[in-house]
């Protein structure tokens, strides 16, 4: 290397530059964020993996000898050598207290209960139109070993032919139609329908409803008179209101039945009209209020009237976000929605309204 | 922050221990060093810092893995963190992948002209940092490497998914465009 090359690699690798005042602060606050995602890490980890490892203690403790070489046998019949108080001969009413016999140390971990060797909640997908299960510490920490003793190593005995498994995905079929007493319910999750199609798109999906150009309804040959949603009927005679505002993917179900007159209602004598109601329970909302955005460990710093104007419709996921934060759906690695109760439990208050945790890819 | 009498070995043993004032004389004299590296390979002034606070982080929480081995081996164990996390940054970076390789062509080179080790000692930090930063990414990401923390060409082509060749051609060019750079500076400043 040549002198000028020396110098110039000689400046530039001793180069300082200057730092901003308050970047100690900022790399503290940096560093506290960092090592809270780290401890939430751990938990999560200590937590999935206590279940085997408490398992393991167990099987070892099952598995050492019983003591001095006596056979397991030997010690069961044995039993009674540990008594240091009980006297036959002695009047019970003279007897100040019975010692109960010591046990030994590897018969202390039974659970009486015969159960299987390991419970754990298991994530059920139920629907395309259900949110997926999230996974959570919680449901690992619920997580039971039910163990007994014969039982557990009857158990352990078998485990090489055993497999594992890490989720179960059990798929259900969705209904279309319910009948329930005289009502007939629709299922609209189970009629696919491009995006923001009407109700009356999905109407006319329904099998034994028609509307005609009128707008007019039948429901298995009977005209509807009344359209209610959430049971509250307010398009009284005017269905194409109705059916032109209200979109599909608003909609859980379609419910037909017939109802007492108003007359009838009112005055409690029945007058033998009845009327043929049509009601639309809305969806529920996915989060009651503003979730949190959680990004990288972090509560993000989303604008209050942007979160609320948001539709995050019945699944979040990485476009929405990506719409939502602005980031380029690419550089999201993983969208996790926690509801009310998961979200309460893990960041409290601030989780009250759900919080949707967001991972970038890591750069 | 004060700066204490810590030797370098006191600030190991004390980090490897996570002792915070350990950690925050690590930090007193090391971070504006990290940071002028982190310049080098990233131009954005905040994405530089960002990326040499991730790099002090990760010193910090894996100083059990460093073994002291005299003087000057902290701050050439966190140089090559810092570097490592800079490159993985590099890659992840749309325009440092848009530009292909053998694209990247050389300047006019100007064979005859060789600058005196006192010149490039005179010309100012600010100078210096915009000959390099005026290199295209990839050319400049190799120079560094290569020139300034003693990268293998092996190692550069492995981490950037080149071969050895292009990263010598590349460390040649990039070599010429800093010698072009200063022949211009120093002849403005002659007249």
């Amino acid at each position: 290397m040549k002198d000028w090359e020396n110098t110039l690699k000689e400046r530039l690798a001793n180069r300082k530059a200057e730092l901003p005042e308050s970047d100690w602060n900022d790399f503290l606050s940096r560093r506290a964020a960092h090592e809270l995602a780290v401890k939430r890490r751990r938990r999560i980890i200590s937590a999935a993996f206590s279940i085997p490892a408490a398992a393991a203690v167990l099987l070892l403790l099952f598995m050492m000898p019983t003591g001095n070489g006596v056979p397991e046998n030997q010690v069961s019949e044995n039993k009674p050598q540990a008594v240091t108080a009980v006297v036959d001969s002695i009047e019970a009413n003279t007897v100040d207290s019975i010692v109960k016999p010591v046990e030994p140390e590897t018969e202390k971990p039974v659970i009486k209960k015969e159960r299987p060797l390991i419970r754990e909640k298991v994530p059920v997908k139920r629907s395309l139109a259900e949110q997926e299960p999230t996974e959570q510490p919680e449901e690992i920490e619920q997580s039971q070993i039910l163990v007994n003793d014969n039982h557990l190593i009857a158990e352990n005995k078998q485990s090489d032919d055993m497999i594992g498994l890490d989720m179960v995905a059990v798929s259900v079929m969705v209904s279309k139609v319910q009948m329930v007493n005289d009502t007939v319910m629709f299922n609209s999750a189970a009629f696919k329908l491009p995006e923001s199609s009407s109700v009356e798109d999905l109407i006319r999906k329904l099998p034994g409803v028609k509307i005609d150009s009128t707008g007019s309804i039948t429901v298995n040959g009977k005209s509807v008179n009344k359209i209610a949603v959430n049971d509250q009927v307010i398009y009284d005679n005017n269905n194409t209101v109705a059916l032109t505002q209200l979109t599909a993917d608003m909609i859980e179900k379609v419910k037909a039945y017939q109802k007492n007159s108003d007359l009838s209602r009112m005055t409690g004598i029945d007058d033998g009209n009845e009327e043929s109601v049509m009601d639309l329970p809305v969806k529920r909302k996915l989060f009651p209020g503003n979730p949190t955005i959680i990004l990288n460990g972090q509560i993000a710093d989303v604008d209050e009237d942007m979160l609320s104007g948001f539709d995050f419709g019945r699944k979040v996921n990485k476009r929405k976000m990506s719409r939502l934060l602005g980031i380029p759906a690419r550089e999201i690695k993983t969208v996790k929605v926690y509801d009310t109760w998961q979200a309460r439990k893990i960041w409290g208050e601030k989780g009250a309204n759900g919080v949707i945790s967001v991972t970038l890819v890591s750069r | 922050m004060r700066k204490s009498f810590l030797t370098e070995q006191d600030i190991a043993l004390g980090c490897a221990r996570k002792d915070r004032d350990a950690q925050g004389e690590l930090y007193a004299r090391y971070a504006d060093g990290l940071y002028a590296l982190c310049l080098r390979y990233i131009e954005d002034r905040e994405e530089a810092r960002d990326l040499m606070h991730d790099a002090m982080i990760k010193v910090m929480d894996n100083f059990s893995s460093f073994k002291y081995s005299g003087e000057g081996s902290i701050k050439a164990w966190m140089s090559r963190i810092a570097v490592n996390m800079a490159i993985d940054r590099l890659k992840n970076n749309s325009r440092f992948r848009q530009i292909p390789i053998e694209l990247v062509s050389g300047s006019e080179i100007e064979d005859a002209f060789e600058p005196d080790a006192g010149q490039v000692e005179q010309i100012p930090d600010g100078v210096l940092d915009e000959m390099i930063a005026e290199l295209p990414p990839v050319r400049r990401t190799v120079f560094n490497m290569y020139f300034v923390d003693g990268f293998s060409h092996k190692e550069i082509a492995k981490k950037l998914g080149i071969t050895e060749r292009g990263s010598t051609s590349m460390m040649a060019k990039a070599k010429a465009s800093i010698r072009n750079a200063l022949f211009n500076y120093l002849n403005k400043t002659e007249k």
